[in-house]
């Protein structure tokens, strides 16, 4: 049983990862749970007799590893370098700070409340030491998001952000590294939105961390970001930079205020210890909403369509077909569209339209 | 997706298996293509593995990197695989007998099948790979121009209507309406298993979806890379470390490599039954489709391996894999994309009345009643008129000045002088014919446009094919470099390129 003492820090780290999870199906309230709840879809399906898809490849994760570290290798020459060709840092900048745990690459940090110290130390440096020449590059900045945004645990690691001097002002601006290849204007769409959608997750969750802290002279959080890809077949960095993440930032703030507010309310509804609730059985039990989209993030997806299939909805046909037939089931449709008595306006107007389409195949 | 898309999906649940989406194939079928089906390791973009050949050979030919992270063993595969291609697809320098303008033959169409988008996706990496060329390297060597020809068939892909690169899961769906939703079909197992299986409607589903967990996408499933794979390879770093030879341990990973790569290559071959059995027939436009697509492949590609054959070592213009860094040239190739669009249409529309149904409710064809014929030539000169009552619902991009076909006559254009409306419900069209004027036409009945039996046929009129105006646009971009805004128009790349690039667009604009 999946237990909210089993934290580690790898499942900390995962607040991103859960906040996407549940931004893929918001009306889903199974994805909700496990969002808020930290648990694994793919434990609640396993527990269902379902065979859980979804899994990383070790080849994949060798990459990404491989790739950050020789971004970062040498005090970060690589990813300075590029940095400095786009315009995001100035030429012959200095100074790399890692925070990145050890388990994940890094050198000194070997635990997560030492990564949040050290970045809480960054932050109050940057206010109130006039004296400090701060790092223009930071691996692993860690945020502990401070609203308690989604339970039980919010905590943030940025994977790179740059600070620099501007207008009397220390400015940070955060980045998102992904190891897949950046080809130029044909690059897949769905990768650069994803990416740009968790930079402006870190954006937000930077902004917030430093208002909390209530700093004297805090400093500025970038609206704008930057998102590192790789040269198609090698381990050169390409860089996105001057992405404007104001959007995504908004997009972040109101999805975590609306899934606070479901914990919340989960957790009032709840009235009883969650230690003592089995949370993958609650899953489970809970309420689904069936998209097209849960093949991609989901393993529950197959139960659900198996759900969808044996109540005739019109989604095992699609998301389109089900925007135009509703709540009217696939074989009803047929009915109507064989000319059957509609029963209900919905019905009558849902058949003007099928008639008319059917009408237009025999012009 | 069109309400007539849905109505056609019901059709196919009603019948529990897929239905023809349109009356005529829209493909050439060729008689013997060449196929191929990749595997990569996960997180890299090259092939680990390919399986190729023809159609008709008794096996296809399964080669495989030892490590997919193995650049020179990568590109050993790639090489041997890229030189078969180009003797296939008879590139300049590669073949005795080459595609040239002289004797070009659609019977001869090279068409290149693959089993889904990330494999076509493939050529894009694979020209990333190898299309780089240092200043005294040898151009002509295969892989080099192999890179070039992967990336002349990505980009080609891109374009509406050509017939030279195939990809299965799409033609597919494009050929029939599954009882399915979209999503599941982008894999080829789960769309060639509706064909395949027999049952009830909900069992086959849950049978189709089981067929759907081999995956056809290059990238490996995570349980064999973590089960099989993965141990393998460290192992094999291993042996290199020890210094011993890895044989065996590659022999292993070839073995667990090449069923992944025969489904792939399997559920192709059944696409491409699947559609070729099919009882409809080619539409006859299709056959202008493959001369543009073998025009286009001469053009733009073998043109210039014949310019690369040239000692002289002159620079020959090569398109960039990322983008092609110049104002003009990302018009004139908006300009080429959208004749291709305008021709595909035109050119299918003609022999397809699912299709011409479909244009109709779109509204970009219109259907009347021929109300009046007459003449308004003066002298010798004959000038056939027609007023066309409309009905209004019918259509709804009807403008006057625009071109129009009289479905079934494709070279046949006739042009809107008027629109009147005559009620709530009807317009009245006055069309004047531009072409033919004396000749036959055929429709409900065969006869010249001024017959006044056309009077009270009810006829359909499709969007003129205008491909050759718009193509010709392509042109006049780069004609344009001493116009007026040419500063802006024709500037030359915000980005630093190579500097070798940036001569090649300067010669391309001076000649």
């Amino acid at each position: 049983m999946a237990g909210l003492d089993e934290l580690t820090d790898e499942a900390r780290r995962n607040t991103r990862g859960r906040f996407e999870q549940w931004v893929k199906n918001p009306q889903c309230e199974a994805n909700t749970l496990s969002a808020v709840l930290n648990v694994k879809l793919a434990e609640v399906a396993l527990s269902l007799g379902y065979q859980p898809e979804y899994g990383q490849s070790p080849f994949a994760v060798t990459r990404g590893l491989q790739f950050e570290s020789w971004l970062f290798k040498d005090e970060a020459k690589v990813i300075r370098e590029s940095m400095e060709r786009v315009g995001i840092l100035e030429e012959n900048s200095s100074g790399f700070l890692d925070l990145r745990l050890t388990m994940n690459g890094g050198k000194n940090i070997k635990s997560v409340d030492d990564a949040l110290e050290k970045s809480l130390q960054l932050f109050v440096s940057l206010s109130d030491d006039k004296h400090f020449t701060p790092p223009t590059i930071i691996a692993g900045l860690m945020l502990k998001i401070p609203k308690g945004v989604m339970l039980p645990e919010a905590t943030l690691i940025i994977d790179v952000a740059s600070i620099q001097r501007l207008d009397q002002k220390w400015v940070i601006r955060v980045g998102e590294i992904k190891v897949f290849p950046d080809r130029g204007g044909h690059t897949d769409t769905g990768e650069i939105s994803t990416a740009r959608a968790q930079a402006g997750v870190y954006q937000h969750a930077l902004q917030i961390t430093v208002e909390s802290l209530d700093l004297r002279n805090p400093p500025i959080v970038s609206t704008s970001g930057y998102l590192v890809f790789t040269w198609p077949g090698t381990n050169s960095p390409v860089i996105r930079a001057n992405e404007d993440l104001t959007y995504q930032a908004r997009r972040a703030a109101v999805g975590f205020d609306r899934l606070d507010g479901v914990a919340q309310e989960l957790m009032t509804k709840q009235a009883q210890n969650l230690s003592g609730i089995d949370l993958k059985d609650w899953i489970a039990h809970s309420k689904t909403e069936y998209k097209e989209i849960c093949w991609s993030f989901c393993d529950l997806a197959p139960r659900c369509q198996d759900l969808a299939i044996a109540e005739d909805r019109a989604i095992v046909l699609g998301t389109e077909a089900s925007k135009l037939l509703g709540s009217v089931g696939v074989g009803r449709a047929i009915e109507l569209l064989d000319g059957f008595e509609p029963s209900t306006e919905i019905e009558r107007a849902l058949q003007v339209q099928l008639l008319a389409a059917k009408g237009e195949n025999s012009t | 997706m069109s309400t007539r898309d849905i109505v056609r999906q019901l059709e196919a649940v009603r019948i529990s298996q897929p239905v023809p989406r349109y009356s005529t194939l829209h493909v050439r079928i060729v008689e013997n293509p060449f196929m191929v089906a990749f595997v990569r390791m996960a997180g890299e973009s090259r092939p680990w593995g390919i399986a190729y050949g023809r159609l008709k050979d008794s096996a296809p030919r399964v080669i495989t990197a030892g490590d997919g992270r193995n650049r020179e063993a990568v590109a050993q595969i790639c090489e041997e695989f890229g030189v078969a291609m180009l003797q296939y697809f008879r590139a300049e320098g590669h073949t005795f007998n080459p595609i040239t303008k002289e004797n070009l033959d659609t019977k001869e169409l090279p068409q290149i099948w693959v089993p889904g988008d990330r494999h076509v996706e493939m050529f894009h990496h694979l020209e990333y790979a190898y299309w780089r060329v240092r200043k005294g390297d040898d151009r002509t060597q295969p892989l080099t121009v192999f890179a070039r020809l992967s990336g002349w068939l990505f980009r080609e892909s891109g374009r509406i209507g050509q017939q030279q690169i195939i990809d299965a899961s799409r033609a597919l769906r494009d050929a029939y309406v599954f009882p399915a939703d979209t999503l599941s079909l982008g894999n080829l197992t789960n769309a060639v298993a509706w064909f395949k299986k027999d049952g009830s409607l909900p069992n086959k589903r849950i049978s189709v979806r089981a067929s759907g967990e081999q995956r056809v996408s290059p990238t490996l499933d995570p349980g064999l890379d973590k089960d099989v794979l993965a141990p393998l390879i460290e192992q094999r770093a291993e042996l290199l470390k020890a210094g011993r030879t890895p044989t065996l341990v590659e022999q292993k990973i070839h073995e667990a490599l090449s069923p992944e790569l025969m489904a792939r290559w399997g559920s192709m071959v059944d696409a491409y039954h699947i559609l070729a059995s099919d009882n409809r027939a080619e539409n006859n436009g299709v056959e202008k489709l493959v001369k543009s697509t073998m025009e286009k492949y001469v053009v733009e590609f073998q043109r210039l391996e014949r310019g690369m054959l040239d000692p002289s070592g002159d620079p020959i213009f090569t398109p960039h894999p990322e983008t092609d860094f110049h104002g003009s040239a990302a018009a004139a190739g908006y300009f080429r994309m959208q004749a291709a669009d305008v021709a595909y249409t035109a050119s299918l529309v003609h022999d397809d009345a699912e299709l011409c149904a479909e244009a109709l409710a779109s509204g970009h064809a219109f259907m009347g009643e021929v109300t009046d014929v007459w003449n308004t030539g003066v002298g010798r000169v004959t000038i056939p008129n027609w007023q066309v009552k409309v009905r209004i619902g019918e259509i709804s991009r009807l403008r006057e000045g625009e071109d129009y076909s009289l479905v079934g006559n494709p070279k046949s254009k006739v042009s809107i002088r008027e629109v009147e409306v005559v009620d709530e419900e009807h317009w009245l069209v006055h069309i004047e014919w531009e072409s033919p004027k004396l000749k036959e036409i055929s429709g409900p009945i065969c006869a010249k446009p001024l017959d006044s039996s056309w009077i009270g046929k009810r006829l359909i009129f499709v969007p003129c094919d205008t491909s050759a105006l718009t193509a010709k646009q392509a042109q006049a971009v780069w004609d344009a470099k001493d116009g007026v805004g040419a500063w802006l128009t024709h500037g030359r790349a915000p980005v630093q390129v190579e500097e070798s690039f940036i001569d090649d667009i300067t010669q391309l604009q001076d000649n």
